[in-house]
């Protein structure tokens, strides 16, 4: 990486009695950057926030923080502020002062007229400069938000961890806090770790995301490889829409291999989307995102079958959901309204259709990877 | 019958009830009593009258001021005692105890001697701390003492021991509830801005506490001021309380008119506590949401 590691885990387990929450996490975070831990509940992602937080201590490893070893200093030693799932606004305190609370404790007292600019700066950034001296309760759940970020920020800190900060907010105010957060992080220029299980926000907003499953990294990279090139079943399908159709390994070359379907069909070409070892003859399991499957034949793509099950009208678009011959799941493809003549010429259920599909959009993996 | 008319019968019989209650047992015997304080003895008859002889006589006979005072003395000592041993109780159970079942186990420890006699709970104050009580036992038992000493018993100290004792469940509940309610990332939120666990304790956890703190207390000192008992078993001739001069003015003394305007004073005085403590209440209340 070429950016300076701001924060490191290395090794780090944990585990609740019996349950291990996390096995052994190897993570680098660069200065500046914003990486999203994604997973389901229980994959570990809040365990690992709450470790660099403070908030719990790591069995084993080791966590640093600006190249200090951080791992057994408690929450308040570390020059790391939270922005809490829900906001943790003391309820006693006006919004100027909940702001200013980090800017009064004993280890970190700033003079009155610096913690007053503060507090002002603080507020302007998230656009509440007239809520300062109203209280927690009085204030919507978006406002709420915003001064639990103000608070956060007035300390200056090196790193923001974002335990899940959107997701007590309705649709359309988490998409407009979605892109306030992104502009907040490109002006500041600190180091955001956010955890969520919403793969849409962790894709809008990442620079790199971490998904974890079962208290592993499953992938960590860019929005873009993650979507591209999941390294499992399970990522793809945690990450946008996947299709995934059990396949036969018949043979490799040069990273591209050969699958024959259910069917029959052979597919040549295909990308070899895991690093297992696959045998030939072997069960596999094959991905394609949605948007990547074509109605009709193309020239340079490999043709498929399938037969139209059902047609679901989503507005803009309608969703298809078709089978191909002898496969148990589902396949879904998305017809945009504005890609055909009229509505009419959409496939009705019952239809036989052809598919296209441009071959390194198919993607490989061992049966037994999914999950 | 019109709807209207049926819509206020049901409202009459519906208050009727509880209303018959109040008047019955609240607001009568509050009128009879402060009527009967302007009456006058006329041993042995109480004659009804309208004069203020008794209440003089309460505010000029210092006997009886002093007996107030030292009442509230008493009150305020087993009040403060069972904050300050209250509230690290109620706090380790909270924030140290990581199990539910022992913290339940703990708390109903607690809660479990209110079951007890409220007579018998006194009762064993005076045996511990009798001439040949356990504590003077022990004492001789470990050879500090020769012979049994009389200073633990009849006399203030062991009426707030013993009071301390019967009312601080009263102080370890509230506060509990209040401490329980606070949200643990409150607390979180408070170290992640750089505050220490002191610190933290001082700003958020006492603050979000203080109503479990003044419910407490008013609870403890309104009990402990009426209380009887206590004087009578451990206290001695130096420990009467008010509710021991109020007691005998309506048994031995045989003067209802002067026991009235003395219950009239305590009333007030009462009324008082809970008011200010209500102010304190509403100005540290925060809703959680």
């Amino acid at each position: 990486m070429a950016l300076q590691p701001i924060v490191t885990l290395e090794n780090v387990a944990k585990a609740y009695g019996t349950f291990t929450a996390l096995h052994n996490i190897n993570l680098e975070i660069g200065a500046g950057e914003f990486v999203t831990l994604l997973g389901p509940s229980g994959c570990g992602k809040t365990t690992t926030l709450r470790l660099i937080g403070g908030f719990e201590t790591a069995d084993s490893g080791r966590i640093t923080l600006a190249g200090a070893d951080v791992t057994q200093q408690p929450p308040y030693r570390r020059d790391i502020n939270t922005v809490f799932q829900d906001y943790a606004l003391f309820p006693h305190m006006t919004v100027a002062e909940n702001v200013a609370y980090g800017l009064t404790v004993r280890a970190n007292r700033k003079p009155p007229e610096e913690r007053a600019r503060r507090v002002r700066e603080a507020l302007s950034l998230v656009g509440l400069s007239d809520k300062a001296d109203r209280m927690p309760q009085q204030l919507s759940g978006g406002q709420r938000q915003r001064i639990a970020m103000a608070r956060a920020l007035a300390r200056e800190p090196k790193v923001l961890l974002l335990d899940e900060p959107l997701s007590a907010l309705d649709v359309k105010l988490r998409e407009a806090m979605q892109v306030e957060l992104k502009h907040l992080h490109q002006k500041l220029g600190i180091t955001f770790l956010m955890v969520t299980h919403d793969q849409q926000e962790a894709l809008v907003l990442s620079n790199r995301i971490a998904v974890m499953k079962g208290g592993h990294i499953a992938q960590i990279g860019s929005p873009s490889e993650l979507y591209d090139r999941p390294a499992t079943p399970y990522v793809a399908d945690f990450i946008g829409a996947a299709n995934l159709v059990p396949a036969t390994f018949l043979g490799s070359e040069g990273g591209f291999a050969r699958i024959r379907m259910p069917d029959g069909a052979m597919l040549s070409g295909v990308a070899v989307g895991s690093g297992e070892k696959l045998r030939e003859g072997e069960a596999a399991l094959i991905a394609i995102r949605p948007e990547r499957l074509r109605i009709g034949e193309s020239r340079h793509g490999l043709p498929l079958t399938a037969t139209v099950v059902d047609q679901l009208f989503h507005g803009g678009r309608f969703q298809l959901e078709l089978r191909f011959d002898k496969v148990e799941t589902p396949v879904f493809i998305d017809v945009h309204r504005a890609s055909v003549a009229d509505d009419g010429a959409v496939p009705q259920p019952g239809n036989r259709v052809p598919l296209s599909v441009a071959a390194p959009d198919v993607m490989v993996y061992a049966a037994e990877a999914a999950a | 019958m019109k709807a209207r008319t049926r819509q206020r019968l049901s409202f009459w019989l519906l208050f009727s009830l509880p209303l018959a209650w109040t008047v019955l047992f609240l607001i009568l015997p509050y009128l009879s009593m402060g009527m009967m304080s302007f009456w006058t003895r006329k041993f042995p008859l109480f004659v009804p009258d309208f004069q203020f002889g008794n209440y003089i006589q309460l505010f000029s006979d210092p006997q009886y001021s002093a007996v107030i005072f030292r009442t509230m003395k008493i009150a305020g000592l087993v009040t403060a005692y069972s904050v300050a041993l209250g509230y690290p109780l109620a706090y380790f159970l909270v924030f140290t105890i990581r199990s539910e079942k022992l913290r339940t186990l703990l708390y109903m420890c607690v809660v479990v001697p209110l079951w007890v006699s409220y007579l018998l709970r006194a009762y064993t104050w005076k045996i511990i701390l009798g001439t040949d009580g356990a504590l003077n036992s022990a004492l001789l038992w470990l050879g500090i003492i020769d012979q049994p000493l009389d200073i633990f018993l009849y006399n203030q100290a062991a009426m707030v021991i013993t009071l301390t004792y019967i009312f601080i469940p009263f102080m370890v509940m509230p506060i509990f509830t209040a401490l329980e309610r606070i949200p643990s990332n409150l607390i979180e939120a408070s170290q992640d801005l750089g505050a220490g666990p002191f610190e933290t304790f001082l700003r958020v956890i006492l603050p979000l506490s203080t109503a479990g703190i003044v419910a407490g207390a008013t609870m403890t000192f309104c009990l402990s001021f009426g209380d009887f008992v206590a004087p009578v078993l451990v206290g001695g001739p130096s420990g009467t309380m008010v509710a021991t001069v109020l007691q005998s003015q309506f048994g031995a003394a045989l003067n209802w008119p002067l026991g009235s305007a003395l219950a009239a004073i305590i009333f007030a005085l009462v009324l008082v506590v809970l008011q200010v403590s209500s102010k304190i209440d509403r100005a540290g209340r925060v809703s959680m949401g």
